[in-house]
């Protein structure tokens, strides 16, 4: 018989395990293979043209030909939701990188470097979280101009001092950690420090931020064009087409409205499931006993 | 430290954060495209002398310094501008409006509180048991659900298909009067006037926008209260009661609760925000007549003094709410000290 060997907590397998374990964890994972799905392989699944209107067949509700219905403009609803994920998925998307690569080295220096850096750039953060976030991407947007590559910028921008807030509270911890002064002591440069020794153990808190916010992300891409101020008419986004049909829902026509709201629902819930699973298994004081 | 002294040193603190929302603020909205005179003129009258003109009115022709300078004169003696496109002086407006959106939020507070401590303390008691199962599928749900989405839904399930809610517009039906202002608040203003039928009509309209506006940060405290209560139920003093032979029921609610509370206050603050920024989309859903409504109008009339003003007032209501949930945490747990 072999040695059996004491069960590895930190090992990647160990890790998967926990993540399969957690069911819900997996159905956050098939709803975004799914989404994603969408955004890659969209318009080739969409039975019509997600722009071609055709009155003959306004507002028809679901049916064999048209299997989510059509809208005002008799285009086909299941083509348009397809076809359109990958405007608010990758939107998204775009407004977490920019939160995260801005955000996360900010924090970073000035965690780590504390004293006046720490102090200015932290009151910028405050200054910028001071804004309601739907509200600090209404101005941004109003500046920029409505469209969607500006909400997904908008709402990136008033990411950043969350990401920058996380990654400053990991980085003062790992500041005072025994193997970062040990990289002090030998003369290691102050670049190569931050790069290879404190970053990286920021890291954990800040992969699980990020996948909740592409989340909100998505609600938050899906608001402003709900107010007009991210995609333009005719492109099939998500928000975009909620807004569009909004008068139909008080005279019964509801497919028009509920079903981009179920795929807008479908996306946040994967990304929302996700990131709870990861938070279980990077961080070893939630795990069940 | 006495309270006054706290008090006195925390707004100083908040003065210098207001200060630069200020310039951010104006930055931003003085880079918007388009003309503001030209949109109060309309294309009728937009020669360019009238333009001019207006220009000059509206105090566009100097430089943005200049412009930042007496905008920053004019507010420290409480005037926050006219809006254009409402034809009222911008504090006026926010005041007008505020009251409607004070009652949205208000009541949406006390919902996710209702609601929210209770299934918060069930789920974090019942971990991994059917109780917190299904809750966190709703906790689920109402996190990924968009706010102005699941208005529409209401409207479509309430309104066109059960016939118990009023069409979704504005705060009153048309067919009561509304009582004289008092204070703006018509749940009050109506009972004042002794209108029941008024404040029931108010009230009818009042609960689909908070019901909308209440769930998702309905989810998000019972996410924090639930992993509070799990947390603390592993505390060495919680062991202690229980070795003790106290009640389940006493150490849930006298022992754990009191220490749970205190990281779900700090999130009241947070939430609060999210609230008067949920309700921006709210009120656009069921035509709600608020502050944040007339922010949305603003923008799409590049009313700049009554973004501005918006904006402004924002900031104000957030540092005070959070001054509010800090000086609240003493009350809740006596070895906070204010510093």
């Amino acid at each position: 018989m072999k040695n059996q060997k004491p069960l590895d907590t930190e090992s990647l397998r160990f890790k998967l395990h926990l993540f399969i374990r957690s069911k819900l964890a997996v159905v956050g994972l098939i709803f975004l293979l799914f989404v994603f799905g969408l955004v890659i392989l969209g318009p080739s699944f969409s039975p019509y043209d997600p722009l071609a209107i055709d009155f003959a067949v306004k507002l028809n509700p679901p049916s064999k030909e048209h299997l989510l219905g059509t809208d005002n403009f008799g285009r086909d609803l299941m083509s348009r939701i397809f076809s359109g994920a990958r405007y608010t998925l990758l939107a998204a998307f775009v407004s977490v990188l920019i939160g995260l690569f801005i955000g996360t080295p900010l924090g970073v220096l000035s965690g780590y470097l504390g004293k006046k850096t720490d102090l200015i750039l932290m009151r910028i953060m405050d200054i910028l979280l001071a804004f309601p976030p739907l509200l600090l991407a209404m101005a941004i947007v109003s500046g920029l101009g409505p469209s969607l590559v500006n909400a997904s910028v908008a709402i990136g921008i008033s990411y950043i001092p969350h990401f920058a807030r996380m990654a400053r509270s990991r980085a003062i911890n790992v500041r005072s950690m025994e193997y970062v002064q040990a990289a002090v002591a030998v003369g290691a440069p102050r670049i190569r420090i931050l790069l290879s020794h404190v970053l990286p153990n920021c890291l954990t808190p800040i992969i699980v931020q990020a996948t909740v916010y592409t989340g909100y992300g998505i609600l938050w891409v899906a608001g402003l064009s709900f107010i007009g101020l991210g995609a333009k008419l005719p492109t099939p986004e998500w928000g975009l087409m909620i807004a569009e049909s909004r008068q139909y829902i008080i005279s019964g026509e509801w497919w028009v409205t509920i079903f981009p709201g179920l795929f807008i629902m479908l996306g946040v819930t994967g990304f929302t499931l996700i990131g709870d699973g990861l938070r279980e298994v990077l961080n070893p004081k939630l795990r069940v006993q | 430290m006495n309270l006054w002294q706290y008090l006195f040193r925390r707004i100083l603190s908040t003065l210098p954060t207001v200060f630069g929302a200020l310039v951010v603020m104006f930055i931003l909205t003085r880079i918007l495209p388009g003309d503001p005179a030209l949109m109060v003129l309309g294309p009728a009258h937009s020669s360019p002398e009238n333009i001019e003109q207006m220009r000059k009115v509206m105090g566009l022709d100097h430089s943005v310094p200049v412009q930042f300078f007496r905008y920053l004169g004019q507010l420290i003696q409480g005037d926050l501008g006219y809006s254009w496109h409402s034809g009222n002086p911008v504090v006026k407006e926010l005041i007008m409006r505020f009251p409607a959106t004070f009652e949205l939020t208000s009541l949406s507070l006390l919902l996710m509180i209702f609601f929210g401590l209770p299934l918060g303390i069930i789920a974090g008691y019942y971990r991994n048991k059917a109780p917190d199962n299904i809750i966190n599928g709703f906790t689920v749900l109402g996190i990924s659900m968009p706010t102005f989405w699941l208005g529409l839904l209401l409207i479509y399930i309430f309104y066109f298909i059960l016939d118990i809610a009023p069409p979704p517009m504005g705060r009153l039906s048309a067919e009561v009067t509304a009582p004289p202002v008092v204070t703006g608040l018509l749940l009050v203003d109506t009972l004042l006037n002794r209108d029941l039928s008024a404040f029931l009509s108010a009230l009818h309209q009042l609960i689909l926008p908070a019901v909308t506006l209440a769930f998702f940060n309905l989810a998000i405290i019972v996410r924090t209260l639930k992993a509070d209560i799990i947390d603390i139920l592993r505390e060495d003093f919680i062991r202690t009661a229980r070795a003790m032979g106290l009640s389940q029921k006493r150490i849930l609610f006298k022992h754990a609760l009191r220490n749970a509370l205190l990281p779900t206050l700090t999130m009241l603050g947070t939430i609060y925000g999210s609230l008067l920024g949920g309700a921006i989309l709210t009120e656009v859903v069921f035509s709600w007549p608020g502050v944040g409504m007339y922010a949305v109008e603003s923008i799409q009339w590049l009313d700049y003094s009554g973004l501005q003003g918006f904006i402004i007032f924002y900031v104000l209501v957030f540092t005070m709410v959070n001054l509010l949930v800090d000086i609240s945490y003493k009350v809740v747990d006596p070895r906070v000290q204010l510093d």
